[in-house]
């Protein structure tokens, strides 16, 4: 596998139509636990992210994924776009050294993205948020190529983690973001964030070879 | 240029592109924080609520161990703690925390503090401690410099808020409280509010009077038809308030109920806000004077007959004693007069006597010295004393076999049935029979007193028993009587649990029925009642 600039505006495109398809279900979510804007949120921030694909053609994968991160930040109003922003920008920021990005370079920038995110929102596991989900995902990517597995089964694994992290959130009682407020009646809702996540984190696979 | 320089010095540029960057994300971070801290401040509504979430907050994003947040509460002025979290705060004076405008590091010890100041006053203060093993970073206290105005702001609007909304627990708990009926129109003349005392005078419920029209709430057409004068609208004092800006004090009225008996309310109106573009609310409180208006009458009525059947006697012996200083008649006369005298004496004792009875049953003061005593020994020594008294009459007693004993007030009792046998003398027919029994019925007994005289109209039979009435047919025969010993009596056997009533089957000649209950109830003390 390679993940150049030209596969990673592939995936970002895909994660636009991701959004899209499920941002009724994700504001849904949010209905439940925050202020009900979750899927909206994001259907603006992937709007910029789309607008950021078009004028851009480089090649730096860095950079691109960077300025995607930026886009995030300053066009989302809520928490998800800070947050968010700050994955991409800290994948595109440990992969500007990569000269090739492969399993292995993924892991790398998966895992620094999951730093970011942990940083910015101050969260762990078990704090019912996005985080739920992307850790997880990226310590089975990492696992998976560490145990020499093939592409295929290293994305799966890393699919698969995040699922059970999105699943797991639903036991949860929320311990950042507005769920807070709710505290013990946060539990037995899906985190919006964390289904996000998992459907971001499952756009990685193209469609056809799922 | 060099190799060697050339990779030293792209070392340096990279090592510095890091250090941006880092710079830059930690400042998104510290912008992320606040974004964060601002949402939690706006979903907490009580000062308590929103200390406690902003110290969880702050604890977390400063890497604090504990720390305490202080209110100042603003009617005394006195520091409370708000919150405080992994620390006991011993040994922390407060005074000595608070004092400084700056976020710092109270020197040698692990605090730092943070005054929050709303830019008018202080309104607390917040403490983090450290952890154990390093002091808080300063990036911690430069994000607690960023946030502390706006935490101070959101403090003061929590306490407003709570002191708003227990002023207005407090005035919601005053109104619905109240006896008086409270009710707010506006400038429309629409019902807004009431209380619950205005719901019961105006006999309808809270949903159906707000909203009405107040003519329609207080029902003022029925009461305007219902009195010839009544008052149009333009007199209405809701209208005369909405008017002058005056309030109206101490206006009587009528206020019909729909199925019920009209109460007689007086009502004070006062304007209680009006604003620059029209809207005005009005506050009317009723005060219902029916019972009072009812007691002012029956007083009126009681001072008016006591002094008529006292002074009527007073006349009596007055002149009698006149005449016999000053027109000194013969010895056969005389003596008759003084006869006279002895009898209309007796006659003002007895009244001095029952208006005391009256009066003791008004107050609630009567306590009833009871013992146990077969009805008949009660029944018989009555008939006796009477018998005594008119060897004439024919009074016969009859007691079903095996009563059990009653637990009453013997004296108070005999009282009653002397009075109930000295009617039915009085009123029966000159050779008259008199019926005194006494029977069991489930767990009462009953006693009758029975005669064949003038009877009670129907139409009369319960006025009778209210202070000085006297059926018509009695006024009519000049027989001598207050009017006081039927209201006394049926006192009297109330206190004991009982009651006294005509038997209603009874046409020709009277029969009141006396029920005393064989279990007596704890409580047998007479409960006032009203005299004039």
């Amino acid at each position: 596998m390679t993940l150049d600039a030209d596969a990673a505006r592939a995936y970002l495109r895909r994660c636009g139509q991701v959004i899209r398809r499920h941002a009724a279900a994700l504001t849904r979510l949010d209905a439940a636990l925050g202020d009900g804007d979750h899927g909206d949120n994001l259907l603006i921030g992937f709007a910029a992210v789309d607008d950021e694909l078009s004028t851009r053609d480089d090649d730096d994968l860095a950079m691109l994924l960077s300025s995607v991160g930026n886009a995030l930040v300053t066009s989302v109003g809520g928490a998800s776009g800070p947050l968010y922003g700050a994955a991409f920008i800290e994948a595109g920021f440990v992969a500007r050294h990569f000269e090739h990005v492969g399993l292995a370079e993924l892991a790398t920038m998966l895992e620094a993205a999951a730093a970011g995110i942990a940083r910015r929102g101050r969260c762990e596991v078990g704090d019912k948020t996005i985080y739920d989900s992307l850790a997880p995902a990226a310590a089975a990517l990492r696992a998976a190529v560490d145990g020499g597995a093939g592409e295929v089964e290293c994305l799966t694994a890393m699919v698969q983690a995040a699922r059970r992290g999105m699943r797991a959130t639903s036991g949860m009682v929320a311990r950042r973001g507005l769920a807070m407020r709710l505290g013990e009646r946060s539990r037995g809702h899906r985190d919006p964030g964390a289904a996000s996540c998992f459907l971001l984190i499952r756009a990685m696979i193209p469609p056809g070879s799922r | 240029m060099n190799p060697n320089r050339l990779a030293a010095r792209i070392t340096l540029l990279e090592a510095e592109n890091e250090r941006i960057f880092r710079e830059a994300q930690l400042a998104a971070d510290t912008m992320f924080a606040q974004y964060q801290l601002s949402q939690i401040v706006a979903s907490h509504e009580t000062p308590h609520a929103l200390a406690e979430a902003v110290l969880d907050e702050l604890i977390h994003v400063c890497g604090a161990r504990g720390g305490a947040v202080w209110t100042t509460e603003p009617r005394s002025g006195q520091a409370v703690v708000a919150a405080s979290r992994g620390t006991t705060l011993d040994g922390i004076r407060f005074d000595e925390l608070a004092r400084g405008p700056e976020v710092q590091r109270v020197a040698d010890t692990s605090w730092a503090r943070v005054p929050l100041d709303d830019g008018s006053r202080r309104v607390g203060l917040l403490a983090l401690t450290a952890p154990l093993d390093r002091p808080l970073s300063a990036s911690a206290l430069r994000f607690l410099s960023l946030v502390r105005h706006e935490l101070a702001v959101a403090l003061r609007a929590a306490q407003l808020r709570e002191a708003l909304d227990l002023e207005r627990a407090e005035l919601s708990a005053i109104i619905e409280g109240a006896s008086d009926a409270i009710v707010l129109v506006d400038e429309r003349r629409r019902v807004v509010r009431i209380n619950a005392a205005a719901a019961r005078t105006l006999g309808m419920p809270h949903e159906q009077l707000v909203g009405r029209s107040c003519e329609a709430a207080l029902d003022c057409h029925s009461h305007r038809s219902a009195e010839s004068a009544g008052w149009p609208c333009e007199r209405c004092p809701f209208e005369q308030v909405l008017r002058s800006g005056e309030a109206v004090t101490g206006h009587e009225r009528t206020l019909g109920r729909e199925g019920e008996d009209p109460v007689h309310v007086v009502g004070s109106y006062t304007l209680a806000s009006r604003s620059a573009v029209g809207r005005a609310l009005v506050v009317a409180i009723f005060r219902d004077t029916t019972e009072i208006a009812h007691l002012q009458e029956l007083r009126r009525g009681f001072l008016a007959t006591i002094s008529h059947e006292l002074r009527t006697p007073l006349a009596l012996i007055k002149g009698y004693v006149e005449t016999l200083l000053y027109l000194p008649p013969e010895p056969t006369v005389a003596r008759d007069y003084l006869h006279r005298i002895d009898r209309t004496s007796e006659r003002l004792a007895g009244l001095v006597t029952q208006i005391l009875d009256v009066t003791q049953l008004a107050a609630g003061e009567l306590a009833l010295e009871r013992e146990d005593i077969a009805p008949a020994a009660l029944l018989e020594a009555a008939a006796d004393e009477l018998r005594d008294r008119q060897p004439r009459l024919h009074l016969r007693v009859e007691v079903e076999a095996g009563l059990p004993e009653l637990n009453v007030d013997a004296a108070r009792l005999r009282q009653v049935l002397d009075n109930l046998l000295a009617n039915a003398a009085k009123y029966g027919s000159p050779d008259g029979r008199i019926l005194l029994s006494a029977r069991r019925d489930d767990d009462e007994i009953v006693i009758g007193v029975a005669d064949d005289g003038i009877g009670v109209p129907a139409d009369e039979r319960e006025m009778v028993f209210e202070q000085f009435h006297r059926g018509r047919n009695v006024r009519e025969s000049h027989l001598p009587g207050y009017g006081l010993g039927l209201s006394i009596s049926r006192r009297l056997v109330e206190a004991h649990g009982g009651s006294l009533a005509f038997d209603p089957a009874i046409v020709d000649g009277t029969r009141l029925l006396l029920r005393l209950p064989l279990r007596m109830p704890r409580a047998s003390v007479a409960t006032p009642i009203a005299i004039g």
